[in-house]
């Protein structure tokens, strides 16, 4: 007779197969959801494969069956996670102009990555990679594979060969739900590429080892006691420069994120951040993982104004246009506040944090040549471009019409990118809101006056009507292309 | 009088600077040979990847004079995206509404008329009824597509659909003042076939019937 608790989770596993044919009917369906789902329905097939028959318990104690029998249930679990994780990739909730570009953007820097994009409840952009756990749960149900170097395996389940490989990378995009259709934030991913570049980089950064750490930091107290409330090194208390390790490895990754962010995206990376972020999250404080975002709103600022790096100066007249100079009023003056580490955990640990932050300062420009040198010049977002984006298309923008390629038009028209689209908007929405509410009543009848949050409405409307033609275009020309040759 | 494709191309890549407002601007053209003949008075447009469908299941009559029109045939309505690459399958008499892919700009002294391409004509497709843009138009055409032939129709985003004649507006020429909120649609929408004012008059002519008082 089959065990009770094999039985029920065959029956699990009959309803999550029927989950899996119900997500995939919801789904934005591309290669990549389908891979995706057909990994799941082979983990699902090996599950069952795996689970014990009556004669493998025969004999066994309750405790080792439960042992064998939860091994699987776990994996079930993870599944059902999983599944939730993919079906918000549907069709409600994701701006569906937005996936085809930003996929083909994403693609640029995650060559060997399947993507897909879902939109979830929460303030932020984030990615989720899946292939390390398919990959344990692939070795956990003794899947066969092929290893090509990088994971890139075959499987070989013979009464599956349909499921073929399972590719280097799943990644799962979320993007703010609430914040869809604010299109102008999409220049946040900028820091979630940052995380794949440093990722696959990480060997190219300085990296300091603990008695290189501790050294900075004697010498830094040493040198500003009175910053971290001592007299002299040996009164800090115990344990402080552990601290500061930990804090260093994760925070230097995401500075190095925002930096290529900026990098890649210039002032539009910085706008989103500041306008997002910056009225929800307090400034001061911070956590393991994270830096305090006054420090990162400082850093920005600094960017833009070529202190760390004199190659990348802004200098560009239209920030001193109403809305933009009032904007960057703002970001300047909250990040030019002294930063006050506040931590829940102590005293302790606001004196590492300080001390964290310190070295990372010290060490941004290196950063900042590194990142330079990794992402290929022509992707590189810069002040020049920045410039000529604003003087050839901010007119057109803001008057309505959508910049998917080089204007005025000429035969062969280059798409414009997605860094300069983003870039013209939020010079637009800022600096020329004013001015097309007002061109707007003009033409219209008295009684029917358009307000600023219809104007800017529109607008996001009409920049997200510019990336999906601007992709079109791109495509096109591509597919075209490999016609030809 | 119609312009040609010459004046067509030479407007199109003005470089002229100023009012962006001023100049003709169809953009994206993914293939200027294959939309654009300069022996031709026309340039072809593609079909875009919104449409917009009737939910016919919650909806039981149109009535233009009802108050809440707009709002109510808003609600019954099905939006649907079609990325290129894939198709939307038109069904013998369905009726649907598309969009061009290209953004169309006109300047205040062009109008323009759509028509739909003889050869989807010929498959039973009629492509659009209300044919007349405004001078000063600007964003996607909408196109209202029936499928009057006997067998279904895939339609692709990306097609070549249509077809847009440009003809120069005589008199004075003027900027328009526009009721609606904007110009500039980015997909296919809906609005009331009478007007406001009209819909009044219209109601007047049948007060509503009072049973009589008793006597």
């Amino acid at each position: 007779m089959e065990d009770f608790y094999v039985e029920k989770l065959k029956e699990r596993l009959r309803s999550l197969r029927g989950e899996v044919y119900t997500v995939s009917r919801e789904v934005l369906a591309s290669e990549s959801s389908q891979r995706i789902l057909d990994c799941v329905l082979l983990i699902i097939d090996a599950i069952e494969v795996s689970l014990p028959s009556p004669s493998d318990l025969e004999g066994l104690e309750e405790r080792e069956k439960e042992i064998i029998i939860k091994r699987r249930s776990g994996l079930i679990v993870y599944i059902y996670q999983l599944l939730g994780i993919i079906s918000s990739a549907n069709r409600k909730d994701v701006p569906l102009e937005l996936i085809s570009p930003l996929t083909r953007y994403l693609k640029e820097f995650f060559e060997e990555c399947h993507l897909l994009i879902r939109s979830v409840p929460a303030l932020n952009y984030y990615f989720i990679p899946i292939r390390e756990k398919l990959y344990e749960i692939y070795v956990s149900l003794e899947i066969e594979h092929k290893d090509n170097g990088v994971f890139c395996s075959e499987t070989k389940i013979k009464e599956n060969p349909k499921y073929g490989e399972l590719p280097a990378e799943f990644v799962i995009l979320s993007i703010p739900k609430v914040e869809k259709n604010n299109i102008l934030y999409n220049a946040i991913l900028g820091h979630e590429i940052g995380h794949g570049i440093f990722k696959d980089h990480e060997s190219e950064f300085l990296e300091l080892d603990f008695e290189e750490i501790r050294r900075f930091g004697e010498i830094t107290v040493a040198e500003n006691p009175e910053d971290f409330g001592v007299s002299s090194v040996g009164d800090l208390e115990e344990g402080i420069f552990e601290i500061m390790t930990g804090y260093l490895r994760e925070w230097r990754e995401e500075v190095i994120c925002d930096i290529a962010g900026f990098l890649l995206f210039g002032p539009a990376f910085l706008f989103a951040f500041f306008d997002l972020f910056a009225p929800v999250f307090k400034s001061d404080e911070f956590s393991t993982s994270h830096p305090p975002d006054r420090g990162r709103y400082n850093l920005m600022w600094k960017l833009l104004n070529g202190e760390y790096y004199p190659g990348i100066k802004y200098r560009s007249k239209v920030f001193k246009e109403k809305g933009i100079k009032e904007f960057l009023g703002v970001l300047e003056s909250v990040g030019m506040v002294e930063l006050e580490f506040q931590n829940e955990e102590g005293e302790k640990y606001n004196k590492a944090g300080l001390l964290t932050w310190r070295l990372i300062e010290r060490d941004i420009p290196s950063i900042v040549n590194t990142l330079t040198e990794i992402i290929r010049k022509r992707n590189i977002y810069g002040p020049s471009e920045f410039d000529a984006d604003i003087k050839n298309y901010a007119d057109y923008l803001a008057n309505i019409i959508p910049i998917p390629e080089e204007m005025p038009l000429i035969e062969g028209s280059v798409p414009l990118s997605l860094p300069t689209i983003l870039n013209v908007g939020w010079y637009v929405c800022l600096a020329r809101l004013d001015g097309i509410v007002e061109t707007q009543n003009a033409l219209k009848h008295p009684d029917k006056q358009v307000t600023k949050a219809e104007v800017f409405d529109k607008l996001q409307e009409i920049i997200l009507k510019s990336i999906e033609l601007s992709d079109y275009k791109f495509l096109w020309e591509l597919y075209r292309g490999q016609l030809e040759c | 009088m119609l312009i040609n494709g010459e004046e067509i191309e030479r407007r199109l890549k003005s470089k002229t600077e100023g009012d962006p407002r001023k100049r003709l601007i169809i953009s994206p053209i993914l293939d200027w040979g294959a939309q654009f003949s300069k022996g031709a008075a026309s340039i072809d447009v593609r079909l875009g990847s919104w449409f917009l469908t009737p939910s016919k299941s919650k909806l039981s009559v149109l009535d233009p004079l009802d108050e809440g029109y707009k709002e109510t045939t808003l609600q019954m309505i099905d939006e649907a995206y079609v990325s290129i690459g894939d198709y939307f399958v038109l069904h013998p008499r369905q009726f649907v509404l598309g969009i061009t892919l290209e953004w169309i700009k006109l300047p205040y002294d062009l109008g323009a008329y759509v028509l739909g391409r003889s050869s989807w004509g010929r498959e039973g497709l009629i492509i659009a009824t209300a044919t007349g843009v405004q001078p000063g138009f600007s964003g996607v055409l909408i196109l209202e597509l029936t499928n009057v032939g006997e067998i279904p129709i895939k339609l692709w985003p990306g097609a070549t659909i249509a077809q847009l004649f440009f003809h120069k507006v005589g008199g004075r020429i003027s900027e328009l003042r526009d009721d609606s909120i904007f110009f500039g649609q980015t997909k296919p929408t809906r609005g009331v076939p009478i007007d406001r004012i009209d819909r009044k008059i219209i109601r007047r002519f049948f007060p509503e019937t009072k049973p009589p008082e008793k006597p």
